[in-house]
């Protein structure tokens, strides 16, 4: 047998193992709170308090796939200052600390835990995968999440006590769209959905709409020819196609149909209601119906329309102020709603107890009312029709 | 069969898209020895300058695309007399490295510069589809393979049939030896760069009004790009070009008749059979054992 | 640094003493980095998300040293690692949520063996294979494996991805940053003890040989594809090792944990660390993970500097960081030199 390394070398070893774990039993006893303080030693429930300010963490896409989701922190960003110019809520300012998940759920969790060492709560965290994912790490730090922006039909089963949905579940959506195609009087509805959580969610709404499809198609995020789906639609003649994507393939895909001179009546979920569509796919996205529940934004005369328009150009100028924003603005709503219900000390576990209590709380997006509802939040959607640049309503 | 057929040519699109991919990436391979893996990253890159030159310099569409050209060129020789040049004494492992870590630093610039919402491009040949023998293809697909077509039997006669090309080979061949020769290797070599990225630079502009503009547009083109190049022998102007098409068509019967899930997975699947019945690539030259 | 030696004239085998200066380069990194590592959370060891960051440290250096084997010790061309770490990340979560109550290290080997026979597989046909065409099925495969998860949804949730319990040894449960931190620790060490044997034995000797001449190996009485199918079956089950590792540091596994961009990001860790260097891989995992760490965040400029970062190390140091000590041993000798006025030509090139 070759020897491959001295005795003295072992000793040598041997002895600087030993220096090391002197050294380390030294450093340990110097240390606070011990070399064993895991996450708990770093989060506790009055991390991310102090008399004067209280701070929510986020993880959103500002990067990848689904970038332009990142605009809804200017959302959260404009609610937050406008409550802090009017003194902030018990005396305390709202902070945010807001990072890029690119969409993917590793990179959420990694980002999730920088966050957990300085927030209070966090809200408005994008995605179905990316908040199932981030959720695994906030559980069991107790940690509460509300607003996750994503529908998707695990959040409201077994529903965790520290999480609050704000947006209506997927299948409502999915609902809606299916009833209205069958509404339209359309024949053949053909259905395009992203193979996850989020899509599966979507589509089984819509077939709880009572709507049978003649072709459902699912598509691979990393799908970037849709030509074949297209081509399929086309063969199987259906007059009307629901898309249940993100922008990105949803553009792909309406110009996939467009060199087909393919033109059904198209139908998407509001995840996709993004102003770049017009010029990216000018011949097929005009015209076509969007789910919402963030009124069409023109409407200035809907006061919480009007208040969430006049904040963004005060408080976030550079910042477009689209149903994304919208999204952010309204679930900061809810959660600061939740801070005002506090009125003793604030606690992860009073947070919880105040966020139960709201009551028919009037937000951009609709009515919230956790005291009846449990953790359930809006249940009302509505389509409105992509016309002349901007999202309006149908007819 | 009709469905067959349309399939069959709503894939040459995009087979056009990555055989003008592979062919940047074969040129510079072919002179230099050095997979340049940041040419995806470098094409997005010489796009956003061409959409800004079309937004916010307000130039006509002709004119701006040859001014990207321009720069696509100076930017490929530039990477190359700065960064490959360095490395030159190094193995090509080094060298492709280098390219990796161009690749990440370009798209974070690309994002730091240009942000990461979609932004989109028109086609160069706008209008509705026109029927050929009761098939529909875009004018802009036609477009697309025609200019694949007439750039890539350019570059191979060029390649074959003329002095520069006589240079290139030997450069490829041999660089010392070349060198010694008399070739001015450094200009062959960076002029291979320049090249080679306004090629790709031309895919990503063709390929940005289906999938709209934003820094990592060219990630997965760029792999099937690669893969048609290996397809086609890496090495080869005609392989790349065979490969690209062939790859694009592929892909969609794929997603066509077997499921859209996992069009990645199975065309290389049938990437690797091919290679394995034929290692060189279609049209490689058989290597002999050198060592 | 650790380039495997050429075996020495029959009947004589060199004395080893601390003072030789191979040994103590051999040991010194070894030591430095055993003091380092295990002393390390005595100071840090409150902020867990310094320990998540140092732990993330160790599963890439193990996963970018179990490439280097493919590829700094044997030569050949992986761009696929992404795919074995999927395989040793979903095959240990899977067991850990199953099989309740496994030990983790029987978990660990099982996941190590099932992505070694992945790679065995992979290795069978690079006997006809190389250059472009490994690279290309490598490739494929490392695409391949997070598609195929995704699509397989009753076995990984698809998307979603699963969660991964902590690692347990009977009733004991490893759950905090620090326990895990040393956790890894352990297995690294272990592993890097089976990896330093291996390669000196007459296996690395092989690798090295293959790795050099095909042909003068072959000539030598090498089984040169025996000795490829070895080395692509012992670098998958360390590279599956690193993945479960990697599953439970990161307490997800997804489709999305697996890009073709981490498969790139493993090789080009490998060059800048040192093509066949063991410690330059682990100095490379370090540089790369405490970037990653400090340079995350909402202004996106991470990517630039960790591609920036990559450039220039390579400009700097194209031997990777493995030729930095004896850099600046050569330029600090030069500088030595010219102090005393003697002009040398230099013994060693860079």
């Amino acid at each position: 047998m070759r020897q491959w390394v001295s005795f003295r070398a072992v000793k040598a070893t041997v002895a600087a193992l030993a220096l090391a774990f002197t050294v380390a039993a030294c450093g340990q006893s110097a240390s606070s709170g011990g070399g064993g303080g895991g996450a708990s030693a770093s989060s506790s429930s009055s991390t991310g308090v102090t008399s004067t300010s209280v701070t929510f963490g986020q993880t959103v896409p500002y990067s990848g796939p689904a970038a332009l989701y990142g605009e809804s922190a200017a959302g959260v960003k404009a609610y937050f200052a406008m409550v802090n110019a009017q003194g902030g809520v018990h005396g305390r300012k709202l902070k945010l600390i807001s990072l890029d998940d690119q969409y993917l759920p590793p990179v959420a969790v990694q980002q999730t835990r920088k966050l957990i060492p300085q927030e209070f709560a966090e809200v408005a965290v994008n995605g179905s995968a990316t908040t199932k994912a981030v959720l695994g790490v906030l559980k069991p730090l107790g940690i509460p999440l509300v607003g996750p922006q994503t529908g998707a039909t695990f959040l409201f089963q077994n529903t965790p006590s520290i999480l609050f949905n704000v947006w209506p579940e997927y299948t409502i959506e999915g609902k809606l769209l299916g009833s209205f195609a069958q509404k339209l009087g359309l024949k053949k509805v053909g259905v395009l959905y992203q193979n996850d959580d989020f899509g599966q969610s979507l589509l089984s709404g819509v077939l709880a709409s009572g709507l049978k499809p003649a072709k459902t198609i699912s598509y691979d995020p990393s799908q970037t020819d849709f030509s074949p789906d297209a081509q399929q639609f086309k063969s199987a003649g259906v007059d009307g196609v629901i898309i249940l994507a993100i922008p990105k393939p949803t553009i792909a895909f309406l110009n996939a149909m467009a060199a087909l001179n393919f033109k059904p009546v198209r139908i998407m979920s509001q995840v996709s209601a993004i102003p770049q569509s017009f010029s990216a796919a000018p011949q097929e996205f005009p015209g076509s119906y969007v789910g919402a529940f963030i009124p069409p934004l023109q409407d200035t005369s809907n006061p919480q329309v009007a208040q969430f328009e006049s904040a963004m150009r005060k408080y976030e100028p550079g910042a477009p102020i689209s149903v994304f924003a919208g999204w952010g603005w309204t679930e900061a709503q809810v959660a600061v709603a939740g801070l005002k219900n506090v009125t003793g000390k604030l606690t992860r576990a009073s947070y919880i107890k105040g966020l139960e209590s709201i009551s028919n709380l009037q937000t951009l997006g609709g009515t919230v009312d956790y005291a009846a509802t449990g953790h359930v939040g809006l249940t009302k959607m509505f389509i409105v029709q992509a016309r002349n640049g901007q999202l309006r309503p149908v007819g | 069969m009709h469905n067959f057929v349309q399939f069959v040519v709503g894939g040459l699109g995009f087979g056009g898209i990555y055989a003008f991919a592979a062919l940047g990436l074969v040129l510079i391979f072919k002179t230099s020895g050095v997979v340049n893996f940041a040419f995806g990253a470098m094409a997005t890159v010489v796009t956003m300058i061409l959409w800004t030159l079309l937004n916010h310099a307000g130039l006509p569409f002709a004119a701006a695309w040859v001014v990207a050209m321009a720069i696509a060129m100076a930017i490929g020789a530039a990477t190359n007399l700065a960064l490959l040049q360095r490395l030159h004494q190094s193995s090509p492992t080094v060298q492709i490295v280098l390219t990796l870590g161009l690749l990440i630093l370009i798209e974070g610039l690309a994002g730091v510069l240009w942000g990461y919402g979609p932004k989109s491009l028109p086609q160069p040949l706008s209008g509705t589809p026109v029927s050929i023998a009761s098939f529909l293809i875009t004018p802009n697909d036609l477009f697309i393979i025609g200019l694949t077509i007439v750039i890539g039997l350019v570059l191979f006669v060029v390649f074959e049939w003329t002095r520069i090309g006589l240079a290139m080979r030997a450069v490829a061949a041999d660089r010392e030896v070349a060198a010694l020769m008399g070739v001015r290797t450094r200009r062959y070599v960076s002029g291979a760069w320049a090249v080679g990225t306004a090629l790709t630079g031309v895919a990503a502009i063709l390929v940005t009004p289906a999938l709209s503009l934003d820094p990592t547009m060219m990630d997965q083109v760029a792999v099937f790009a690669f893969a048609a190049a290996i397809l086609g022998g890496f090495g080869s102007l005609i392989g790349a070009v065979v490969g690209g098409f062939l790859i694009g068509v592929g892909s969609n019967l794929i997603a066509a008749y077997v499921s859209t899930n996992l069009q990645l997975t199975l065309i290389f699947v049938v990437i690797v059979v091919v290679l394995y019945l034929r290692p060189q690539g279609l049209f490689g030259v058989r290597a002999t054992s050198r060592q | 640094m650790s380039e495997v030696s050429v075996s020495p004239v029959a009947g004589e085998v060199p004395r080893r003493s601390l003072r030789d200066r191979r040994t103590l380069s051999r040991i010194l990194p070894a030591v430095v980095f055993a003091v380092v590592a295990i002393a390390f959370p005595a100071f840090e060891g409150g902020d867990a998300y310094v320990m998540f960051t140092a732990t993330q440290a160790l599963v890439y250096g193990l996963a970018i040293i179990s490439l280097n084997l493919l590829i700094g010790f044997g030569g050949q061309i992986s761009l696929g690692h992404a795919g074995l770490l999927a395989i040793g990340g979903y095959t240990g979560a899977l067991l850990a949520i199953h099989v309740s109550g496994i030990p983790v290290p029987v978990e660990i080997l099982a996941a190590g063996a099932v992505t070694a026979a992945v790679g065995f597989l992979l290795g069978l046909p690079t006997g006809r294979l190389r250059g472009h065409y490994l690279a290309i099925v490598t490739l494929g495969f490392g695409v391949a494996v997070p598609q195929i998860a995704l699509n397989w949804t009753s076995l990984t949730d698809g998307r979603t991805g699963l969660t991964v319990p902590p690692p347990q040894i009977g009733n004991t449960i490893f759950p905090t940053p620090t326990e895990l931190y040393y956790f890894s620790l352990i297995v690294l060490a272990v592993s890097l003890l089976a990896i330093f044997s291996m390669l000196a034995s007459s296996t690395g000797r092989a690798f090295a040989a293959v790795r050099d001449s095909e042909p003068a190996a072959a000539a030598m009485g090498i089984n040169v594809t025996a000795t490829k199918v070895v080395l692509f079956t012992v670098s998958a089950f360390f590279a599956g090792v690193a993945g479960d590792l990697n599953a439970h540091l990161q307490g997800l596994v997804s489709p999305d944990s697996f890009p073709f961009s981490l498969s790139l990001f493993f090789f080009a860790a490998v060059v800048v660390g040192g093509l066949a260097s063991v410690w330059g891989s682990l100095a490379g995992a370090i540089v790369l993970a405490v970037i990653e760490a400090k340079t995350s965040s909402s202004s996106g400029y991470e990517p630039v500097i960790l591609g920036g970062a990559v450039v220039v190390l390579l400009l700097l140091l194209p031997g990777g960081l493995a030729r930095l000590p004896a850099t600046v041993l050569q330029a600090a000798r030069r500088v030595g030199a010219r102090g005393r006025g003697v002009r040398h030509a230099p013994l060693e090139t860079p």
